[in-house]
């Protein structure tokens, strides 16, 4: 079933033909699980792309609405109430920042503590052969300036072309890891710290990152308990393990 | 499931009326029946503004399913909007409880799913809604490759606009519909509406 779920947009575009569209609808009459899929893609597509198209067109109804909707419903007063109390919201705003100051700078915990300690290095990739120059430094830039979602992008372009460099897997992990994907991000940084790259020891760091977002704080003292002395990151573990 | 269109009943000017945006037409319905979904709303753990949003939203919906071709309005006007009404409401107050409401939990509503032929049912509306909070929670690049390929777009016009290679967006196009299928899967709701 994983090979065909990959033709369903096609199949729904039109565009699977001859011996893939014959194996596809003879697995749709086979397998019932699969039409069921199958089916639900196009409902998906068909709620999605009437709302799309009709969102563009309902523009007027819309102003039309909202100006019914005040008439009748009278919504949203925007200036505060008579019960606004000014000197009350002063007061709770700075409690609010005493203890959040409180709490980022006096707590004990190991776990804050270690997610201050990993700021995210610098991207500078080196890819040689590159078709397109111009993707490596547009990879660099959207990490370089938190944009994860377009870095992961890029740097999944640039895989296409180099599926083994190091350099693009490290950086698409972190990015992974950024953009809330912290299971891929972990599969991918195991892999890195297991092999022999120049970023190996750099991977293995970052993995203690992803598996505290993970919250598999067992998974973290280990990989901290078994970053080796010859390690740059060696003493910052030993001190985050202390803390622990 | 939706149903097979027959004749319409008289209510269906105001479908028109949506259809059309007639604003003289579109205010007989806010007299008739903004006042029975505020009550609706009032008495089911709600204010003002949020039976403002639902009423809008219910008319916006409505408005939208009856775009599509050959669909016509068989009931009273009133009796599906608060139907319409009554499902988004469900799904807020699902949304805000972190739990499953259903119509027992409702105060203040007669269900009429058995007395009329309404066009689309509660499940379909729930769906609806999941689709879109669904497709909402991808990232921006996935929802601009979504609106782009879905609303006509050529994919090689799509690959341009977006600044990557055709390959490269026909990929990231199927992994973006995996994902949004996923969410939908494994959305509790989604178990909730199959079963």
């Amino acid at each position: 079933m994983e090979d065909f779920k990959e033709y369903i947009e096609d199949y729904w575009d039109g565009n699977l033909h001859g011996d893939k569209l014959e194996a596809f609808v003879h697995e749709m009459d086979a397998n019932k699980e699969f039409r069921e899929l199958v089916m639900l893609h196009q409902q998906v597509r068909e709620s999605l792309r009437n709302d799309l198209v009709h969102e563009r067109q309902q523009g007027d109804l819309k102003e039309t609405l909202t100006g019914l909707n005040h008439k009748y419903f009278n919504p949203r007063m925007t200036k505060p109430g008579k019960g606004f109390n000014l000197k009350a919201f002063i007061v709770l705003l700075i409690i609010t920042l005493l203890v959040a100051f409180l709490v980022y700078f006096l707590w004990p915990s190991g776990a804050s503590q270690l997610d201050r300690v990993f700021d995210m290095p610098i991207a500078s990739l080196t890819l040689k052969g590159t078709n397109d120059e111009g993707l490596n430094s547009k990879a660099e830039t959207a990490f370089n300036n938190g944009n994860y979602e377009e870095a992961l992008d890029v740097l999944q372009e640039l895989k296409l072309e180099h599926p083994m460099d190091a350099e693009v897997l490290f950086f698409e992990a972190l990015s992974q890891l950024k953009t809330g994907n912290v299971q891929v991000a972990v599969d991918q940084l195991s892999s890195l710290s297991a092999g022999d790259s120049g970023l190996k020891y750099d991977a293995q760091w970052y993995l203690v990152l992803a598996y505290h977002q993970l919250g598999n704080e067992e998974a973290v003292n280990e990989t901290l308990g078994s970053i080796p002395e010859d390690s740059p990151y060696y003493q910052k573990a030993e001190i985050l393990l202390k803390d622990r | 499931m939706e149903k097979e269109a027959k004749k319409p009943h008289q209510d269906h000017q105001y479908i028109l009326a949506l259809l059309e945006n007639n604003s003289s037409q579109i205010e007989e319905i806010y007299k008739a029946h903004a006042d029975k979904v505020k009550n609706f709303i009032l008495k089911n753990s709600g204010t003002t503004d949020d039976a403002a949003d639902v009423f809008q939203d219910a008319l916006m919906t409505i408005s939208r399913q009856f775009s599509l071709p050959g669909k016509v309005l068989t009931c009273p006007f009133g009796a599906y909007l608060m139907m319409v009404v009554r499902s988004l409401w469900m799904n807020e107050l699902s949304r805000r409880k972190q739990k499953r409401v259903t119509i027992s939990d409702l105060k203040g509503y007669t269900n009429k799913q058995d007395q009329y032929d309404f066009p689309f049912s509660e499940d379909d509306i729930l769906k609806e809604e999941l689709f879109k909070e669904c497709f909402l929670k991808l990232g921006e690049k996935c929802k601009s490759i979504l609106e782009g390929a879905w609303t006509g777009i050529p994919l090689m016009e799509l690959a341009e606009n977006l600044d990557m290679s055709y390959a490269f967006l026909r990929k990231k196009k199927s992994e973006c519909i995996s994902k949004l299928i996923k969410s939908v899967q494994e959305s509790p709701m989604f178990k909730i509406i199959k079963s």
